[in-house]
């Protein structure tokens, strides 16, 4: 991704969305601000934007609604809340808005909660099934994802690096078991999502509880949808930039 | 006594017949006895008769008497009874009159219609410190805090009574010890069969604890009212905040190579916002704690966390003594490191010229007591009781927020605070902190 970050600034204060895009501008990103939840969900619909960043509290539409109506419409794309501490925010939260920041706003906080999104997408698929590695990298390559495979269970810790991975662990492998795999992984990358996957959910259950309480972020059976781990991908990926406004991680259900 | 009347007419006979033989030198006694002369039979008979009627009567009289008599007695017996029964009646009810008396809650005293204390009941004694012994003959006004006073409750119960009414009023009275408290009163006045006044009854309550807990309760309304506009105003400085921030953010950002000056009012502008953002979000914690998200975590961490984010400055030296077997304490970390962050600046700023921070922790039935001691300046007595209010502060800068924030965090996460200070050597405030047991 060598263009610019295009970000939506929304707030009814005008003088808080124009300061905002002109920082960001000086920043080096794209911005644009609108002063309503309407006009915000207008420009949504038209043009591309990589991150939204709303006010709670406007009339017209609030700024949780705006999340809600943004995410039935694009449901990828990360929506900040600009505010203080409210139950409005928390109900956007538990829903999957990414976090709620307090004005006034931590500007190099944001900075760097950007310069994360920018990052390349990177899975690494733990699998000892070479075909299973070979067609689901490529669905996932197509998708825009950067692919690593990985079938032998010895090679896990050198395809790893601490940021900005996801991890698609299958739980049983011929040598080692996927469980022990994720305590290595956990041992040396206590953040890296996780994401078992299971061809025998009924005999693996009390290994995927195991390692669901070692923050294995979810476990998806086989065969699955590729809409479903999709899916599961755009959770992890705004818990991980969550994270990093300062968000304290969601327990999934 | 038939029986006396008829000897002693055979007595009389018999001498009459034997003065008859010595008079008249009669020979034979048994002849005078037998044969009288017939002139002297009449008398004899007569006299006989008199006595014999005489006995006849008297025995009547006595027998009469001695019925009655009798009957006396019966009756006195039965009236003896009665008096027995109804004294034991009368002690029974007595009782009764008389541990309901002392059993009272209320202080009970009775006054003559001049206010001369007369009798008074156990909670009376108790309330006000005295026996009653001490009390009995005495004028009311020992009762209370100064002869105005005394004056004074007499209109009030004057007034009353002219009305015919019970007087019921709030006033301050007097315990032996010179406290001063309030009370709430009952008076009303005792009256005689044909309406004379002969003493005064007054049931007093003691309204201290009541008191207490209404000013308690006002005090909670003006800290929710407090609150509540502190939160609004909190949240309502957050956008112009907001806006400065970002300014001054932007000319930092695009004036890299404007003068020393203006970089340096940009810095002051920046740390100042940051100053009220800090007002702001105390503000906002003391409207509404957020609900604590309570983890289990250890105190040494806690202290780590503290003392990384608040190091003390050059002068401080600082001691912790942390036991190593102490349980985790159950807290959300974040809440009580703020805790942590104010009592810590508070103490650094007790200590301008210097000093020693002492941090303890003990476990103690599943609490965690953490006290932070510094060898500062001191909290006044008069400033002790304030210490926790919203807005009481001592410092030239600060809004005293602190301290009412850190006790109500404190609470949201089952702890609590207290507090220990000397004057010109330093205070400690304990922190004690729940473990996870001892929420279970």
């Amino acid at each position: 991704m060598s263009e610019k970050l295009h970000i939506l600034v929304v707030d009814d204060d005008r003088r808080i969305a124009k300061t905002l895009v002109d920082i960001f501008k000086v920043e080096g990103y794209e911005a644009a601000a609108v002063y309503s939840g309407p006009q915000a969900l207008h420009m949504v619909e038209k043009g591309h934007f990589d991150c939204v960043l709303t006010d709670i509290k406007m009339p017209e539409m609030n700024g949780v609604e705006l999340y809600r109506a943004i995410k039935a419409l694009l449901p990828e794309l990360p929506v900040v809340f600009m505010t203080g501490y409210s139950e409005l925010a928390k109900e956007g939260l538990k829903e999957g808005a990414i976090a709620t920041l307090n004005k006034p706003l931590d500007i190099n906080l944001l900075l760097s909660f950007f310069s994360c999104l920018r990052k390349e997408r990177s899975i690494v698929i733990v699998d000892d099934d070479p075909g299973f590695c070979e067609s689901l990298g490529g669905i996932l390559r197509a998708r825009g994802f950067a692919v690593t495979e990985v079938t032998d269970a010895h090679g896990v810790a050198e395809a790893l690096s601490p940021n900005g991975q996801v991890v698609l662990l299958d739980l049983k492998l011929n040598s080692v078991t996927g469980l022990e795999i994720l305590r290595e992984i956990r041992a040396e990358f206590p953040y890296l999502p996780v994401i078992l996957v299971t061809g025998y959910g009924e005999e693996m259950a009390a290994a995927i509880e195991a390692a669901l309480k070692i923050d294995a972020y979810a476990c998806l059976y086989k065969p699955f949808q590729v809409e479903e781990l999709l899916q599961v991908l755009t959770e992890v990926r705004h818990q991980e930039l969550g994270r990093v406004l300062g968000e304290p991680p969601k327990k999934r259900k | 006594m038939i029986w006396v009347g008829i000897g002693l007419g055979a007595l009389y006979w018999v001498l009459e017949s034997a003065m008859h033989v010595l008079v008249f030198h009669e020979d034979n006694l048994v002849e005078a006895i037998l044969t009288p002369n017939p002139h002297e039979l009449w008398i004899r008979l007569l006299v006989v008769s008199i006595l014999i009627a005489f006995g006849v009567y008297t025995h009547f009289i006595i027998a009469e008497r001695k019925r009655a008599e009798e009957a006396l007695q019966e009756s006195l017996e039965r009236l003896e009874e009665i008096v027995e029964q109804r004294t034991k009646e009368l002690q029974e009810s007595e009782l009764w009159m008389r541990s309901m008396f002392n059993s009272l809650e209320e202080a009970v005293f009775v006054v003559t219609p001049d206010r001369m204390l007369v009798n008074m009941n156990a909670a009376a004694q108790g309330m006000f410190g005295y026996f009653k012994d001490e009390l009995v003959d005495l004028s009311a006004d020992v009762l209370h805090v100064d002869h105005e006073h005394y004056l004074e409750f007499g209109r009030r119960i004057r007034e009353a009574f002219d009305k015919g009414k019970t007087a019921n009023f709030q006033f301050e009275l007097e315990r032996k010890n010179g406290d001063i408290f309030p009370t709430e009163h009952t008076v009303s006045l005792l009256k005689n069969d044909v309406g004379e006044p002969i003493g005064i009854i007054s049931v007093v309550r003691d309204m201290t604890e009541r008191k207490e807990m209404e000013e308690q309760l006002v005090r909670k309304e003006h800290l929710a009212i407090l609150g509540q506009l502190a939160g609004g105003v909190g949240h309502e400085l957050r956008n112009p905040l907001g806006v400065i921030s970002n300014a001054v953010y932007y000319l930092q950002t695009i004036l890299p190579d404007a003068d020393e000056t203006t970089k340096e009012y940009l810095e002051m502008i920046a740390s100042e916002v940051g100053n009220s953002e800090k007002i702001v979000s105390d503000l906002l914690d003391l409207s509404r704690a957020k609900p604590a998200e309570r983890q289990e975590i250890a105190v040494s961490d806690l202290v780590a966390r503290l003392l990384e984010k608040q190091p003390p400055p050059e002068k401080v030296k600082v001691t912790t003594k942390i036991a190593s077997d102490l349980p985790p304490v159950f807290v959300d970390s974040r809440q009580i490191g703020q805790v942590l962050v104010n009592l810590v600046i508070n103490a650094y700023q007790a200590m301008p010229e210097g000093g020693r921070l002492t941090i303890k922790a003990r476990a103690e039935k599943g609490q965690v007591y953490l006290s932070i001691t510094d060898t500062g300046c001191g909290i006044s007595q008069e400033n002790m009781e304030r210490l926790f209010e919203p807005l009481f502060t001592t410092k030239a800068k600060g809004i005293g927020l602190g301290l009412a924030v850190s006790k109500n965090l404190l609470e949201a996460n089952g702890g609590s605070i207290e507090v220990e200070s000397k004057e010109g050597k330093g205070s400690t405030f304990t922190v004690i902190l729940p473990t996870k047991e001892a929420q279970a």
